[in-house]
């Protein structure tokens, strides 16, 4: 199982390194590794069902020298959720991207990108982590301008200053703990780190960076213009992946390493912001009136209510009924990740072909390409939180969470974020059955439309349906 | 999987699969659209019948399915349900030959009757919905599969309908969500159980279950229209007749109603809704909306949107038998669960034909439209005189119920002169139409016939579906003490709630 | 055999209104009601027939009232149709009519032999509802206005009777009549069955529905409503409020006090009326008054109750064929313009409706003064004045209709008249074969002091001149004049106008000559017959000399 750790991550940098010399073949090279790292993550997944939480020290240095690499449930299915996303989303790109050229810088950055995010989730040490955040924001800036247009570099220089602003307080936050602990391997950090200063320092600096590169409200200026702006697979990644392995990190922090030392204050701050951020956030998403931005202002909401467990977790007894929300988190998250690609693939396939994303003209459009509008239709399902998407099985932990610790604020902010939701999901979708003529012929590739549908189909249906074997899975892989 | 675990999840794919290969039909393969959505149709009938002959015969029939820890996904067939399955199976299939001579001419025909397999879908899963978490998912659902219907048209109008209908039905979803959750909060997951689950509760969890049943009643009442949580049943007519009917009869507001009726049967039981003192209120508030449905209705002259007024009353006599304590009173609300249904399609379907015949829209066009249209006249005026509850059509069977209920459960102060004024007011606002319809002389000119005189007065799978719900309408007043039928059904369930 | 006859009854009408649109429809009227009279003729007495699966449950049996009541309805109902059927083409000889009249035939037919609360429930609101159809089949405004109202009141009266029998069957426990027997009914259902079923028989006050109904209505439908259909209220009471109880005796007087005020009403205001038809409607509300006096007086002394229910079933079965036949005939006259042979019936059947000696009426009223109990000897008194007032209103009709021949409209049809023709001689020999002598011969004074009154009166109707100048005066004070109640304060003032020349004998026959000399002169003189408030009251003062007198008497 351990091949299937290593191979997570060599998969795909040998890929984009040799994309980059071999421009000719990269799209067939993507595929190839993106089924493989699939593959991987899957048998990654079995291994860690059967036996528990992996571990592996690279070249067999210790802990503390070398580069460990370790994955539990919660990381096995995440890495899952990113090569399932990721191969969709390279699927998608390869019929996105229609001259060589732009392939060609597009596949590199790409397959960078991956390797990022694979070697985050699969790290075990702080400093090592600290290099995937930086590789990740780095990768993901130079994605977000790749289209070249003027609001799209601006947007990534932006994102650049924010991602290494949040990268720089991280690191600060690292030195402090190793000049503290004298060790950055979380499992070791766990077991010594006592409340005081250091810890609570370092904490905050670490969470802050992380909160400005996962854009909680109010430090979620940054990422509408760049995730609206940048092509539709890379947004569907940013969106979807990227923001949610800076969030990975903050639970991790505050749920395994630092689970002694949080307070339910600053938990309940978390959960304020969480609050802000779905509600204004979802205000925003309605008030939209392009569809990429209404997408990328719905990721901020969405992010939002990921941070509304914090309370509730703090507030729960460890035992089976955190565990029980802990697995909602993760339903609500993994949902996410799926139906937010999706959309972001889907609206990328009404802007090429009507040349534009504006909401009000969209009536005919859409009527054009109903496979398109059937998977915007099911990311809104999720999105919302209907039945039976996972995030209807998130939502329903959040509120029984809500209400088993009687925060009575989180259940009216889950719904009132969830009218809302619905608000701008219907906007969209009303014009579905409009009468508009259509504006001219438009013609889908289903190589752009299927990974879209399939995205938001197992955002919808499989996980909903098999929604209960993410709680086993993460029971099983503690 | 055998048959005792399977079958509930088949009778609601018979339904699913057809809609979802209906979905990739391309426009034009009519013979094929038709085939599957008759094939499924009849499907479903057989398994409901299976279903019915093995409940009766002390058969067990549940699909269960894990969707995360404590929560299952649980179908159940039991008699309730098997009553409204078998309500929403038949009336399907009527209104599916309705709807395909309705819409023979019509863009969007793969659209449409997809969505109408998957709302009839959530219908049934509902309906077999073996516990509160199992019926919230396919209450939502409904709510999803109906709004492109709803805003099938595609006009303005028809898009703002569906929009309202949309903001209603899911505020109310929430509410029902909230309550639902609060519920498990406090006594987990639990089944549908006949007398209810949570008597044993102590009194310190009182004051958190009458909010609790005010939530979900409030999430229900949405779908069920009780007032002041009608406001977009009118606004939904825009819809296609075909789409009417089935909404106000068998899907949307029957849905809400079956909710109700479940929640205090099956989950509070209706001695302790009694006891918590939750029940006078829910009867208070169907009274409330008896009254003012039939008074609005009174003064629509659209034809369509007086029918939908119309249901807003009708449906809530569902509610006010299950607020009456005692066997008599559930069996009146719990047959007219099915008595509404079929009398309500019948008004829909005929409102439909005059529509798509003649261009009648308005109560003040109907003039003599009984000699043009006689087959569908009459069926409408059964219907009508049965919403009245003129015997023997089978809405006299439920007010008779409803009152007798009442009297025994010392509530005939305030039941019965809300029963009469309803009756009363439902005779004004359905005689008029009747003497138009057969007393005044026909105008000269029909706003838009459109369907010249062929062998019969309209197309014939227009004409059929309502003279056959009709003749239901009749025969289940008529019939009513003969075995099988919902009468009887009805009080199978009920003795079985009181423990008898 | 027998149990299948039952089902016919009722079924048999309601398979033909299926088949009324036919070519050949036009007998199907004749044939749906013979079941009915074959039934009444052969189904002894005590047949049921039980079927548990119909409605709730529904019981039909014949019982001694049933069988009457099925017998004097049938026959009717056969006459009526036949009536029908002799009609001209295009007018009530349509679909429409037909299947509203087999409805209506089915409920009021099946009514009879219900032996449950819902069965016979379900047929009076077939009957009802049906009616409504008979009633507005004429396409007039006034015809639509009339319907209106009818079925306003119908429709209440459903309500009424639902919520009775809701209650009811709670506290008995079952929907059968025999469970009704040993109930007590609580005094809310007494009185709404008085009032539910009290809308059928046209109480005052609930009678609002009828006079217009009468009048627009096609003949032969007036004469199963006034004849037939009336009576089921009567039918209602018998057997929702069976008497026996002591709860009911209360109620009883009540009744009585109810049926007095119904006989004086609707007599008064029967002679107010310058239209046949409305008189005759009034006359059935003054009628009915006589059938709730004797229910009331049923209740109220259950020790004579059963010899009272006998009597008062003959009663209406002898008002149901005289009020059809009646009817009947009008609808001949307005069809075919009044002839002497049909003004000689028309007199035949008033003498009957008067109590006349030798007619059913004679028979029927001496039936129900013999069962009277002893303690209700000024009922009787009540009785001998109703007699009064009845040949009062039957010689105005007479007078009316020699007043206003009706314009030939049609020439008459044979089978019309013959249908009626029959109606007559039954009524003219079942009295011989039911009664013995000194039944036929009572009732003569009354009779005899009616017409001597009637011929005094008819002379007089222009001997008022302030009344003509009242008429004559602007719109609006004529509109004041025509107000019911006014008419009555006019009554009043007349009486005193009337005492000054009463005494004139002279003067009362010269003009009796002077009209039987010159009728035609009336038809041209409006006031003529705008006068007739005034003779009206003239009436009322004679009446209240003979009730004085009778009082004397006795």
């Amino acid at each position: 199982m351990t091949d299937a750790l290593i191979a997570l991550v060599a998969l795909p940098l040998t890929a984009a390194l040799l994309a980059l010399l071999l421009p000719r073949i990269a799209t067939a090279l993507v595929i190839f590794s993106g089924l493989a790292i699939t593959a991987s993550a899957i048998a990654l997944l079995y291994g860690v069902n059967t036996a528990g939480a992996l571990h592996y020290e690279l070249g067999g240095w210790t802990a503390g020298l070398g580069i460990a690499l370790r994955a539990d449930g919660l990381s096995a299915i995440l890495l899952l959720m990113i090569a399932l996303v990721m191969f969709a989303a390279s699927v998608y790109a390869s019929a996105y991207f229609g001259k060589a050229s732009e392939r060609a810088q597009f596949w590199p950055l790409w397959l960078l990108l991956w390797t990022a995010l694979n070697a985050l989730l699969l790290s075990g040490d702080l400093f090592n982590l600290y290099v995937t955040l930086e590789l990740l924001g780095l990768s993901a800036v130079a994605l977000a301008a790749l289209s070249g247009k003027h609001a799209a570099v601006q947007a990534a220089l932006r994102y650049l200053l924010v991602g290494l602003l949040g990268s720089m307080l991280f690191l600060v936050g690292v030195a402090l703990l190793y000049a503290g602990y004298a060790t950055l391997d979380l499992a070791t950090l766990t077991q010594v780190v006592k409340p005081g200063p250091i810890a609570w320092s370092a904490l905050t600096l670490m969470t802050l960076g992380l909160l400005l590169k996962t854009a909680l409200f109010p430090l979620h200026f940054w990422l509408p213009p760049a995730h609206g702006s940048a092509p539709a697979p890379v947004s569907a990644v940013l969106s979807a992946l990227v923001v949610k392995a800076a969030f990975y990190l903050v639970l991790r922090l505050w749920l395994d390493v630092f689970a002694d030392i949080v307070t339910p204050t600053a938990a309940n701050l978390l959960g304020v912001l969480g609050a802000g951020a779905v509600l204004w956030g979802s205000w925003q998403a309605l008030r939209a009136e392009r569809l990429k931005l209404l997408a990328a202002y719905s990721t901020v909401a969405q992010l939002g209510y990921l941070f509304l467990f914090f309370p509730l977790l703090l507030a729960l007894p460890p035992g089976p009924a955190r565990d029980v929300a802990t697995g909602g988190l993760v339903m609500l998250a993994l949902t996410h990740g799926f139906a937010k690609a999706g959309l972001f693939l889907a609206i990328g396939i009404v802007q090429q072909r009507s040349g534009h994303d504006n909401i009000q003209e969209l009536g005919g459009m859409v009527q054009r390409l109903p496979l398109t509008t059937f998977a915007i239709a099911l990311a809104g399902v999720a999105l919302i939180g209907l039945p039976p998407s996972g995030t209807f099985l998130g939502k329903w932990q959040l509120i029984s969470a809500a209400i088993a610790t009687g925060q009575w604020l989180w259940v009216a902010v889950t719904a009132i974020g969830s009218l809302l939701a619905a608000a701008y999901i219907f906007r969209i979708l009303g014009h579905a059955f409009g009468n508009q003529p259509y504006p001219h012929q438009a013609v889908a590739v289903a190589r752009e439309e299927w990974p879209a549908l399939l995205l938001t189909l197992t955002a919808t249906l499989v996980l909903g349906l098999a929604g209960a074997h993410v709680w086993t899975l993460l029971e099983n892989g503690s | 999987m055998n048959s005792a675990t399977s079958l509930p999840l088949l009778v609601i794919l018979s339904s699913l699969l057809p809609g979802l290969v209906i979905f990739f039909l391309p426009e034009g393969s009519h013979r094929l659209r038709t085939t599957l959505n008759l094939a499924g149709a009849f499907v479903k009938i057989f398994l409901v019948g299976v279903l019915i002959w093995g409940v009766f015969h002390g058969q067990s029939y549940e699909t269960r399915w894990a969707l995360a820890p404590g929560l299952d996904l649980v179908l159940h067939a039991d008699k309730l349900s098997l009553l409204f399955v078998s309500l929403s199976s038949v009336l399907w299939l009527v209104t599916t030959i309705y709807a395909i001579g309705y819409l023979e001419t019509s863009p969007h025909r793969s659209r449409f009757f997809g969505f109408f397999s998957l709302c009839v879908s959530a219908t049934v899963g509902l309906a077999l919905a073996g516990n509160l978490f199992t019926f919230v998912i396919f209450y939502e659902l409904l709510t999803l599969a109906t709004y492109p219907l709803v805003a099938h048209r595609g006009t303005p109008e028809a898009i703002r309908g569906a929009r309202i209908y949309l903001t209603y039905t899911l505020s109310g979803g929430m509410l029902l969500l909230i309550g639902t959750v609060w519920l498990y909060a406090i006594v987990g997951q639990t089944s549908f159980v006949e007398g209810g689950v949570l008597s044993g509760l102590s009194s310190e969890y009182h004051t958190q279950l009458i909010l609790i049943f005010a939530l979900l009643i409030a999430g229900l009442g949405v779908k069920a229209a009780l007032v002041p949580l009608h406001g977009w049943l009118p606004e939904a007519m825009v819809a296609p007749a075909p789409v009417s009917a089935l909404l106000h009869a068998v899907a949307v507001v029957k849905a809400g109603a079956f909710g109700i009726v479940r929640v205090v049967y099956d989950v509070y039981g209706v001695t302790f809704a009694s006891e918590l003192g939750v029940l006078m209120a829910l009867g208070i508030a169907a009274g409330i909306t008896i009254v003012y449905g039939s008074v609005k209705a009174l003064f629509q002259d659209s034809l369509k949107k007086r029918l939908a007024y119309s249901t807003v009353s009708q449906v809530s006599y569902i509610a006010l038998g299950t607020a009456i304590l005692g066997p008599i009173g559930t069996i009146g609300g719990i047959v007219h669960l099915v008595h509404q249904g079929i009398m309500k399609i019948t008004l829909f379907f005929a409102a439909g034909n005059y529509a798509e015949t003649l261009g009648i829209h308005k109560v003040s066009e109907m003039n003599g439209v009984g000699r043009r249209m006689p087959g569908t006249t009459l069926a409408f005026s059964i219907a009508a005189l049965g919403m009245i509850g003129i015997p023997p059509v089978a809405g006299f069977i439920s007010k008779w119920y409803l009152g007798l209920g009442a009297v025994e459960a010392g509530m005939a102060g305030w039941v019965l002169p809300v029963l009469i004024l309803s009756s009363l007011l439902n005779a004004g606002y359905f005689l008029p139409i009747l003497y138009r319809a057969w007393f005044r002389t026909p105008a000269a000119v029909w706003p838009d016939e459109h369907i010249p005189a062929a062998r019969f007065e309209t197309h014939g799978a227009l004409l059929w579906p309502p003279i056959i719900t009709a003749v239901l309408a009749l025969a289940a007043g008529l019939f009513a003490a003969a075995p099988y039928s919902p009468l009887e059904w009805a009080s199978l369930i009920a003795q079985r709630e009181y423990g008898l | 055999m027998n149990a299948a006859m039952l089902l016919l009854i009722w079924l048999l009408p309601l398979l033909l209104a299926a088949l009324s649109g036919q070519r050949y429809a036009r007998w199907l009227t004749v044939i749906a009601v013979l079941p009915a009279l074959i039934a009444a003729l052969t189904v002894p007495i005590g047949t049921t027939v039980s079927l548990p699966w119909l409605l709730l449950g529904v019981e039909l049996g014949l019982d001694k009232t049933g069988r009457l009541f099925l017998l004097f309805s049938s026959l009717l109902w056969l006459a009526a149709s036949l009536f029908a059927i002799g009609s001209p083409k295009g007018n009530i000889d349509s679909t429409r009519f037909r299947v509203f009249f087999l409805l209506a035939m089915a409920g009021n037919l099946g009514l009879i032999v219900a032996q449950d609360m819902l069965s016979f429930y379900l047929g009076f609101t077939l009957m009802g509802l049906a009616a409504y159809g008979l009633v507005a089949h004429p396409a007039s405004l006034r015809a639509r206005r009339a319907a209106r109202r009818y079925l306003a009141w119908t429709i209440a009266g459903e309500l009424i009777l639902f919520s009775a029998i809701v209650i009811l069957a709670q506290q008995s426990g079952g929907l059968s009549f025999q469970m009704l027997k040993t109930t007590t009914p609580s005094d809310l259902v007494v009185l709404l069955l008085i009032v539910g079923f009290g809308i059928k028989l046209a109480l005052p006050g609930l009678h609002l529905w009828l006079p217009q109904a009468y009048a627009v209505a096609p003949a032969p439908a007036v004469a199963v409503l006034s004849g037939a259909m009336i009576k089921a209220g009567l039918l209602g009471w018998l057997r929702f409020l069976p008497p026996g109880d002591a709860a009911l005796i209360g109620w009883g007087e009540v009744l009585m006090v109810v049926g007095v005020i119904g006989i004086f009403f609707g007599a008064i205001n029967g002679l107010l009326q310058r239209h046949p038809r409305l008189l005759l409607g009034y006359s059935s509300i003054s009628k009915m008054g006589v059938l709730t006096l004797g229910i009331g007086a049923a209740w109220a002394w259950p020790a004579a109750a059963p010899a009272l229910i006998s009597a008062l079933v003959i009663y209406a079965a002898h008002h149901a064929l005289v009020k059809g036949a009646l009817f009947l005939g009008l609808g001949l006259v307005e069809r075919g313009g009044l002839r002497p042979w049909i003004w000689a019936g028309l007199g035949f059947l008033a003498l009957a409706l008067a109590g006349a000696p030798l007619t059913s009426g004679a028979l029927a009223k001496s039936m129900l003064t013999t069962s009277l109990p002893d303690q209700a000897h000024s009922l009787l008194t009540v009785l001998g004045v109703a007699a009064f007032t009845t040949v009062a209103l039957m010689a105005r009709l007479l007078y009316l209709l020699w007043q206003q021949p009706a314009k030939p409209v049609a020439p008459h049809a044979m089978l019309s008249m013959l249908a009626w023709l029959l109606l007559l001689a039954l009524i003219a020999l079942v009295p011989f074969t039911q009664a013995d002598a000194s039944q036929l011969f009572s009732g003569g004074v009354a009779l005899l002091l009616g017409l001597i009154a009637a011929a005094l009166v008819v002379q007089n109707k222009q001997r008022l001149p302030e009344l003509a100048k009242a008429q004559g005066r602007s719109p609006k004070a004529r509109r004041y004049l025509r107000a019911r109640w006014h008419r009555i304060v006019l009554l009043m003032r007349a009486m005193q106008t009337r005492s000054r020349t009463l005494g004139s004998t002279r003067r009362v026959i010269e003009n009796s000559m002077h009209d039987a000399l010159q009728p035609g002169q009336q038809l041209q003189s409006k006031k003529g017959t705008d006068s007739w408030p005034l003779i009206g009251s003239l009436w009322l003062g004679i009446g209240a000399l003979l009730l004085g007198a009778l009082m004397m008497m006795t």
